[in-house]
């Protein structure tokens, strides 16, 4: 019998006590004993690891025998998998929370964002242990006497260890193993309260805490000497293979703002009276939070208000361990900043409603469902009952009623991405979010809608006519061309030339700047373009929008004045962020009106 | 200094989080609802079985009394010393204590204010230690290392110094910080997903 078959039983003896830790209403399925380095394997854990982790996606712990006695810590059921569980149960508990610490850490770790990972699980260990030797009479003592050599002097692992020793009066140098300078007690001190205070809203003691260990992380990363750090990442493939994204990514949280303090700032964790009554006196050394909204505006200047960049927002998710192209990542981002927005697209109001009225009798068959059977009729043809001879079904027909009926109305939709326009994979551009809005609101009330990016002539991406692919559509909508400026006509043309009155009415909309002046010039067979947007609005029969980026008065533009003579609705926005207002009001403004 | 172990540490915090009301009283004459400081230490150099009183508690008092926070925190200290174990051996702590009320609230005077060695575990321990080791004691079980290291790691003195020197060296990494996030927000916006 292997040693980690041996091990099974008693582990699994303390898993019930461990679960009793949190609580005795805590469920959760045992884990996953692996007794080999390939079942580990199989299970997600490296060579590296310490031998237990847990997947927040389908809420699982692992347990690697061989990897624990490599570590030397298969004499710890109890704690480890009291650890464990507090992970799933505590901090971060799903993949949500998991998502909203690593932003927090990510902020406050400018320059060393790759470490928002580690110091993350640094932080949830903490919180987890503390609660545990605090709450459930845990000791960690001896596990961590166990693991004292593993940092060696690193400053940080002694900053880390000293950190546990304030929480639980230890004196120093019992599980910390480096020097403990001045600064280093200090911080440690700073730490231990950092738990304390923020223990129960442990989300806002994040951003602290990194800053805490920002300078520690930074030397070690800058020198090499983290290499302990890695066996302590339990988390650090707890969201791996998640099929979904966590909502509210995209946005920044204001404490996430708020947070990436330095704890030396933060009056409520000094605890120093003198040091508050200097910044009263002084002129504030601290950062209060009148400062933190200061630097809130500010932040908001750079970064985008209060929504991340499409390349942060990626850059969060691969720290989540979600890996997706930078395509996908587009469509996730714009998705999630246009649901907010997203308005019942209009219907278009036609009288074709009809009502059913019965036309005569037909045989009802057995097979036929059985709320089709009409046994009132059937017993008025004969008394005896013959499934599938004597028994009978209404057939019904249409009138038209006099209540409309209501039909959506597609979409041909036109986003100019020449030069002037940003990638929308790396800043946030406001036509793709426009669009998207107008896009996932369309799709929402049943209508298709044909997506049509376009440059230049032939700088187009497009989608195979009207769909109902919400991520082909937005696949179009993200994409970047970035060349010169001039309307693809021959899009439009083919688009219209060739529809007639039976298929659905088409409102066309064209999303662009000054350079939709290209969209009335001659085309390559040399028809105006003139013509091929009257035949558009012809063919549409519902209507066109051209919304506009113009810094001056339309009436300025002779197209423009002509354009709104032949039947096109002008939008004009005077910033692009003003899109997404426009995109959210489109509906009602353009559609609220009857119809021809 | 060469220490002789003590009482029990857990004794002193679980003495001090239980500080009588009376002690936390603002130091002024008993008339005005406050109570008298000069009493109290006289009261307690006799509990200590110090010599027959004699006019320096009331010198210490009109000092201690010059500052509220500073007599503040002596009510408290106060408070501790009257625990039984320092007063079964009569004469043993009287002239430690008189040094301890001549030390103690002036060091914390303007660092840490007295209500926060009822309230935090921190700070009763900090000072049950520092009341211990200028009394030549220290917490029964502990090593004389084991003692010296934890007060010092729970040195507000020391700590206020070095969380406003951290401050000031913050603000400037901050700044840095600042700067650099932005630099490297705009280099990621340049080269994020090329690689």
């Amino acid at each position: 019998m292997s040693r980690g078959a041996e091990l099974v039983p008693v582990w699994r003896a303390q898993w019930p006590k461990a679960l009793d830790a949190w609580s005795r209403h805590t469920m959760l399925r045992e884990p996953r004993w692996c007794l080999s380095a390939s079942e580990a394997s199989r299970e997600g854990v490296r060579p590296g690891d310490s031998g237990a982790m847990i997947r927040l996606t389908d809420k699982a712990v692992v347990i690697s025998f061989p990897h624990l006695a490599r570590a030397g810590l298969e004499g710890f059921p109890l704690e480890i998998l009291a650890h464990e569980i507090g992970h799933h149960v505590f901090c971060p508990g799903d993949l949500a929370d998991q998502a909203r610490l690593l932003a927090r850490i990510r902020r406050a770790l400018p320059g060393f964002e790759r470490h928002a990972g580690l110091v993350a699980n640094l932080y949830a260990d903490l919180l987890i242990n503390d609660r545990l030797h605090r709450s459930a009479g845990i000791s960690f003592s001896s596990l961590f006497a166990a693991l004292r050599g593993s940092g060696g002097t690193d400053p940080a692992w002694t900053l880390y260890m000293h950190i546990y020793e304030m929480l639980w009066g230890l004196p120093g140098k019992t599980l910390s193993a480096g020097e403990l300078p001045a600064r280093l007690r200090a911080d440690a001190d700073l730490g231990a309260r950092i738990v304390r205070v923020y223990g129960r809203d442990w989300l806002q003691g994040a951003g602290r805490f990194a800053s805490l260990l920002y300078p520690y992380i930074a030397k070690a990363s800058e020198q090499e000497s983290g290499a302990w750090l890695r066996g302590f990442r339990d988390l650090e493939r707890a969201s791996a293979g998640a099929e979904e994204i966590p909502d509210g990514l995209a946005g920044i949280d204001p404490e996430e703002l708020e947070g990436a303090v330095h704890p030396s700032l933060d009056p409520e964790l000094t605890g120093l009276d003198a040091l508050d009554d200097e910044e009263q006196g002084q002129g504030k050394e601290g950062r209060s939070r009148g400062d933190v909204q200061e630097m809130d505006q500010a932040s908001s200047k750079t970064g985008g208000g209060q929504y991340r960049e499409p390349y942060q927002y990626g850059e969060l998710l691969r720290d989540l361990g979600i890996h997706l192209t930078p395509e996908q990542l587009a469509i996730a981002y714009y998705r999630e900043r246009a649901r907010p927005h997203l308005a019942r697209f209009p219907r278009r109001r036609s009288p074709e409603a009809r009502e059913e009225q019965i036309e005569g009798l037909e045989s009802w068959d057995i097979g036929a469902p059985i709320e089709e059977l009409d046994l009132f009729e059937t017993v008025a043809a004969s008394p005896r009952i013959i499934p599938g001879v004597t028994t009978v079904r209404r057939q019904n027909g249409n009138v038209p009623g006099r209540d409309p009926e209501t039909g959506p109305v597609d979409l041909d939709l036109y986003i100019d991405c020449s030069g002037s326009m940003p990638d929308p994979r790396y800043t946030t551009s406001y036509t793709a979010l426009a669009g998207a809005i107008i896009i996932l609101s369309a799709l929402r009330s049943g209508s298709c809608v044909k997506a049509t990016l376009w440059s230049g002539k032939n700088e187009t991406l497009s989608t195979d006519g009207f769909v109902r692919d919400e991520s082909a559509l937005l696949g179009v909508l993200t994409g970047y061309l970035g060349g010169g400026t001039c309307f693809p006509i021959h899009l439009l043309r083919g688009t219209f030339e060739s529809r007639t009155p039976r298929d659905r009415p088409v409102h066309v909309m064209v999303i662009s700047d000054e350079g939709v002046d290209t969209m009335f010039a001659d085309d390559e067979r040399g028809i105006s373009g003139w013509k091929t947007a009257a035949l558009a609005l012809e063919k549409g029969r519902a209507g066109g929008t051209l919304a506009l980026n113009l810094y001056g008065s339309p009436e300025g533009h002779a197209w423009a004045v002509e354009a709104k003579r032949c039947g096109w609705d002008i939008a004009v926005v005077r910033t692009l962020e003003e899109l997404v207002s426009f995109a959210r009001e489109f509906s009602r403004r353009q559609y609220e009106r009857k119809v021809p | 200094m060469k220490t002789r172990e003590g009482p029990p540490l857990e004794l002193l915090l679980r003495r001090l989080a239980e500080t009588a009301e009376v002690f936390l009283r603002e130091p002024r004459p008993v008339q005005s609802g406050g109570v008298d400081l000069e009493a109290v230490l006289n009261d307690l150099l006799l509990d200590l079985g110090g010599a027959k009183p004699d006019p320096f508690p009331a010198e210490l008092a009109v000092h201690l009394q010059a500052d509220e926070e500073r007599a503040r925190t002596a009510l408290i200290l106060a408070w501790l010393l009257h625990d039984g174990y320092f007063r079964k051996t009569p004469g043993r702590f009287a002239d430690g204590a008189i040094a301890l009320f001549q030390e103690l609230p002036e060091r914390f005077a303007g660092v840490v204010k007295a209500g926060r060695f009822v309230t935090e575990p921190d700070r009763r321990e900090e000072l049950a230690r520092l009341s211990l080791d200028r009394l030549g004691l220290r917490p029964a079980g502990e090593t004389e290392e084991q003692a010296a290291d934890r007060l010092v790691s729970l040195d507000s003195i020391e700590r206020a110094s070095v969380i406003r020197e951290a401050r000031a060296a913050e603000k400037r990494a901050q700044e840095i910080r600042e700067a650099m996030a932005r630099k490297a927000a705009a280099e990621a916006a340049a080269t994020y997903g090329r690689e």
